[in-house]
């Protein structure tokens, strides 16, 4: 998936690629990524990562209903959030309506297709957490005109990336999600893990914002290089629009896997329309 | 294809340390000649195992212990390049010291948060003449020294079973015992193939599953040979 869209503010494109150790082992890519516009002006984008561990044997669709349940969930508040004096008042309750929203699409799946023994369902465990099997992280980002809302819930990245090509974090990486753990939508406590950031634009709006799975920091042998990535993408927009994006895309992001995590990646990446019309886009 | 964005790509470290036993009980019965030679046995498999895959770049070190602990192969030795120099065996068992000195490489820094986790294989005929306890809660205090996997393996019956047990600290993977040179070469086999491979290639894990490890680690090879055998 890597067909761009945009509004009158907002572009996006992204994709997500097999994991280089996943096809030597014949295994499915277990991210998912999704992005849709809200009105004229407004644009939601999310990326999950499926846990991919034996228990959690249905994580690639727990990861595909984690992008559907972000998307609906910012699209509806983005309809009723009109500026980011409304938004900041609702933004608290996000954390809660996505996990309880794809608790909702597990559950219905669940109902829709049953465990099956070939799945390795471990006892009775996934009777009395059901959701276990569909274990997923979430990154999520709501763009409009006036505020950007952040969310966030297990590893991954969001980076920010100003127009003079500063990248940041919304908030500092999570020193607990070391090696493979990480904090889940699957877990009892995935409301209040999930972190969730409103930021009015207040004169500027970001240039671009990336969301990426683990996958794709873990590529870069430093920090620092991964975050080089954010000054790169902008310059490219810049020189050749999203189209310049979306062309590699898919190559770039194979090579990173590849030549380092081996790990499923996936990246979308939101920039002001304007930015990427100035030349080419 | 345009310049790919961003910095220098890599693919994962993980690293491999040996802890061995080199107190004066491991030259009795040969014990300690088995060692060298069940480590020099499993070396090749051990880097075919991680030819295997290309995203995990694996480092191993080795530590001994016996009068205080020392690094035999102090730094990390992408395994490719690995070659083992044989151990002798004389004085105390100073185990808590080697851990504590393995402890020391599973900070931040000098590991890298981006590692894949660590293995750690101690292997012992004896029972800890220093203060081992305190040294293991303090590996485990850390987030790699948690985090890492840990096997032990136990050489002839007067191994403390509680003592390695404590350091691998999951009930689901036991200490593996050894009473035999070829039961000692399929877990050291085992140790630097099969785990390793489960190792470098880890599927996430929900942080605070009550599921213990942090890798699913395979079963162990059953003891290949009957009791009979045992020399140790």
């Amino acid at each position: 998936m890597s067909h761009a869209i945009q509004t009158d503010f907002w572009s996006v494109v992204g994709h997500s690629v097999c994991g280089a150790s996943h096809r030597r082992r014949g295994l499915a890519n277990q991210d998912a990524i999704g992005w849709a516009g809200s009105g004229e002006s407004a644009l939601v984008a999310a990326v999950a990562d499926g846990h991919g561990s034996a228990s959690c044997f249905r994580s690639a669709t727990g990861a595909a209903l984690a992008v559907e349940a972000a998307l609906a969930v910012l699209r509806e508040f983005a309809e009723r959030s009109l500026d980011d004096e409304a938004a900041a008042g609702g933004a608290a309750d996000l954390p809660g309506l996505v996990v309880s929203r794809w608790r909702e699409m597990v559950n219905r799946h669940l109902a829709e297709s049953p465990f099956e023994i070939a799945e390795g369902t471990a006892g009775n465990a996934h009777d009395r957490t059901p959701w276990r099997a569909y274990g997923s992280t979430l990154l999520a980002v709501l763009a409009t005109p006036s505020y950007m809302i952040y969310l966030q819930l297990g590893d991954g990245d969001i980076l920010v990336v100003s127009d003079s090509g500063a990248v940041a974090r919304p908030w500092p990486k999570d020193a607990r999600l070391l090696g493979v753990e990480t904090t889940s939508l699957c877990g009892p406590d995935a409301v209040e893990e999930t972190r969730v950031a409103i930021e009015p634009h207040a004169g500027a709006s970001p240039a671009m914002v990336l969301l990426a799975t683990d996958g794709y920091a873990n590529s870069f042998r430093e920090d620092h290089g991964f975050l080089r990535a954010g000054e790169d993408f902008l310059e490219i927009v810049r020189e050749s629009g999203m189209e310049g994006v979306e062309r590699n895309l898919e190559s770039w992001l194979n090579e990173a896997s590849e030549l380092g995590s081996g790990d499923d990646i996936t990246l979308a990446i939101l920039c002001r329309t304007a930015l990427g019309a100035r030349n080419g886009g | 294809m345009g310049r790919r964005p961003g910095g220098e790509l890599a693919s994962r470290p993980l690293h491999f340390f040996w802890i061995c036993d080199c107190s004066g009980s491991m030259e009795a019965d040969g014990k300690i000649q088995s060692l060298n030679n069940a480590i020099k046995e499993a070396l090749p498999h051990m880097q075919h195992s991680a030819e295997e895959n290309p995203n995990a770049q694996v480092f191993v070190r080795a530590a001994r212990f016996s009068d205080g602990a020392q690094w035999h192969v102090a730094a990390p030795t992408p395994v490719a390049d690995f070659r083992w120099t044989d151990l002798t065996a004389g004085g105390m068992t100073d185990m808590g010291k080697a851990i504590r000195m393995v402890a020391e490489q599973l900070r931040i820094p000098p590991m890298s948060d981006r590692a894949l986790p660590p293995i750690l294989v101690l292997v012992s005929d004896g029972q800890p003449t220093d203060d081992y306890a305190g040294a293991v809660r303090d590996l485990l205090d850390l987030p790699w020294g948690r985090r890492a996997v840990r096997i032990a393996v136990a050489i002839g019956a007067d191994a403390d079973q509680d003592a390695l047990q404590m350091f691998v600290a999951n009930p689901e993977i036991p200490v593996l015992q050894a009473n035999n040179a070829e039961t000692l070469v399929n877990y050291i086999r085992w140790a630097s193939t099969a785990v390793l491979k489960a190792a470098s290639a880890p599927a996430s894990k929900r942080l605070g599953d009550p599921a213990a490890g942090n890798v699913p680690v395979p079963a162990p090879p059953a003891s290949a040979t009957p009791s009979g055998t045992d020399v140790w």
